[in-house]
């Protein structure tokens, strides 16, 4: 369960990018977040994974609470989240495959254990057939779906995905928010964050609309709202 | 750690020396000369002691004892002598023994001696092994300072000097560690600083992906491990090599000279160039990788 509770957050510039957030995510809720660009979704990601603490509020996220949280405890955090970005943040010099199994590889999996849970999410989200090749060899879409099956690897509780089809063609952008959705219809709480209007308006799904570091509207039924506010 | 990952750190650690050639040569080369400069005066130090050992008499003390005291006295004062801190044997050499060595060392002349064995005029006397030469001078007081002792004779000039050599050998080698072991600490940190650097993405999405400072700082510190030990390794044979040629050079066909074996202190100075590059790797790559992991 992720829960933000009256959240600010100003950068060291003085920006101040959050004022005020309050957000409730459920266990196996799949949610939009938009917003204009330098609204905060970024923001909200980052206090989430731990890379920031709130400059005031709560922030609660699977039994962590990263406000007052060790230093040494955000890599246990981390591995309840499975986090997807925009530029895909794979690993040049190693394989797909390795590239997914090194995540699992980090949390002391056992060769066995890994061999077989990475040829499963491999085969979810399509990509099994190119486990042996480099992410340059692919396309942005099959990247993003390595990406994807490496958040997916560790079996997360979560999946946040800030911006997963920004680099990517509209087709190629519905096939990735498909698989998310598939993803969420297996048991995961999905958070995507994005701005492109088609592609939210596509899925029946919970839109949060974020605005000047404010949440402006949270309603269900797959609308982008924000702009009409 | 688990077992699983110790395979990966050493595949990282091994592709890390081969991608940053160049510093990690830097790295090895200036660790080797450390080890093999201080190691060299070592080896000189350890042969000096021992010359000084084997000059036996040179370090010995004869005192010489007041020929009024009574046998007992006499027995009496051999004990104060062997509870002197720092002696490690006591020779009680009676007059006539006394006389006897007295010929001896006059050989062919010794007739010249003839006769005095009906009025010796030699005193009886304690010939004093000092354990440890560089507290010479101390021990030399406590003898002197003995009622009973008339006289006594030692070669402390000889010995002096040679304590000196000791001293400023020893001293060198000291200045060799701490200097060129800050230079062989900076090297390996800009070695790894470079490595990390490198692999400023990849630490990036590791900690995104959930690995602990550990797990990533463990490749780069094996990496430094593996220089060192490289370099431990060659300054070794290095040094096998220089003192093989030292006990054969002329300098230790030298009467006076006692060369050490270097057979007999070859396993410590393994461990020792092991130990002592391990310390400046793990120094090194722990200085260079501490900023690399706050995010
Ligand atoms: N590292 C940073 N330092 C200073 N200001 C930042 C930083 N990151 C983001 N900001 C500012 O905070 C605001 C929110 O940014 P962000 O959360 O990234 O927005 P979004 O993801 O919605 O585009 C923006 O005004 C942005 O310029
Ligand atoms: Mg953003």
């Amino acid at each position: 369960m992720i829960r933000l509770t009256d959240v600010y957050h100003s950068y060291s510039t003085g920006t101040r990018a959050l004022r005020g957030v309050d957000l409730t995510i459920e266990d196996g809720e799949f949610v939009f977040l938009v917003g204009p660009s330098g609204s905060g979704k970024s923001t909200i990601v980052k206090l989430l994974t731990g890379e920031l603490r709130p400059t005031s509020g709560k922030v609660l996220v699977n039994e962590f609470h990263t406000s007052k949280m060790k230093q040494s405890e955000v890599p246990y955090l981390r591995r309840t989240l499975g986090v997807v970005f925009q530029d895909f943040r794979l690993i040049e010099r190693k394989t797909v495959y390795e590239n997914v199994a090194f995540a699992m590889r980090i949390i002391g999996a056992s060769p066995k254990v890994i061999k077989k849970r990475v040829s499963y999410v491999l085969d979810l989200v399509g990509i099994l057939h190119k486990a042996r090749r480099k992410p340059n060899e692919l396309s942005g879409g099959e990247q993003q779906r390595v990406a994807i099956a490496r958040a997916l690897v560790n079996n997360p509780s979560v999946i946040i995905a800030d911006e997963p089809t920004g680099n990517l063609d509209p087709d190629r952008s519905l096939e990735i928010m498909m698989l998310l959705e598939k993803i969420h219809s297996l048991g995961t709480t999905v958070l995507v964050v994005t701005h492109e209007r088609e592609l939210v308006d596509q899925f029946d799904k919970r839109v949060v609309a974020i605005d000047g570091g404010l949440i402006v509207s949270d309603k269900t039924g797959g609308y982008y709202r924000y702009e009409e506010i | 750690m688990k077992r699983y990952n110790i395979s990966y750190f050493f595949k990282e650690g091994i592709s890390g020396v081969w991608s940053h050639g160049f510093m990690s040569f830097a790295s090895v080369s200036v660790i080797i000369t450390c080890l093999v400069l201080t190691g060299s005066i070592a080896f000189l130090v350890l042969s000096l002691n021992q010359t000084i050992a084997s000059m036996g008499d040179l370090g010995d003390i004869r005192a010489y004892v007041d020929e009024t005291f009574s046998d007992e006295e006499v027995a009496a004062l051999e004990t104060k002598v062997r509870n002197i801190s720092n002696v490690s044997g006591v020779d009680f050499i009676d007059r006539d023994r006394g006389l006897q060595e007295l010929k001896e060392e006059f050989g062919e002349e010794a007739y010249l001696l003839d006769g005095l064995e009906y009025d010796n005029p030699i005193r009886h006397s304690f010939r004093i092994v000092v354990m440890d030469i560089d507290k010479y001078d101390e021990t030399l007081a406590a003898v002197e300072s003995l009622r009973g002792i008339a006289t006594v004779h030692s070669s402390k000039n000889a010995m002096d000097a040679l304590v000196n050599i000791k001293n400023v050998l020893q001293g060198v080698s000291v200045g060799f560690v701490v200097l060129l072991g800050m230079v062989s600490v900076f090297l390996i940190s800009n070695t790894i600083k470079l490595a990390t650097f490198d692999r400023r993405e990849e630490i990036g999405i590791m900690k995104m992906i959930g690995a602990t400072d550990a797990f990533i700082r463990a490749p780069f510190i094996i990496e430094s491990i593996i220089i060192s030990q490289i370099a431990a390794g060659i300054a070794f044979i290095l040094q096998w090599i220089i003192c093989y040629y030292i006990s054969g050079s002329k300098f230790a066909q030298l009467p006076i000279i006692e060369i050490a074996e270097f057979s007999k202190y070859m396993f410590l100075y393994l461990i020792a160039y092991m130990v002592t590059a391990l310390v400046i790797g793990v120094t090194g790559s722990v200085a260079s990788i501490r900023k690399f992991l706050r995010v």
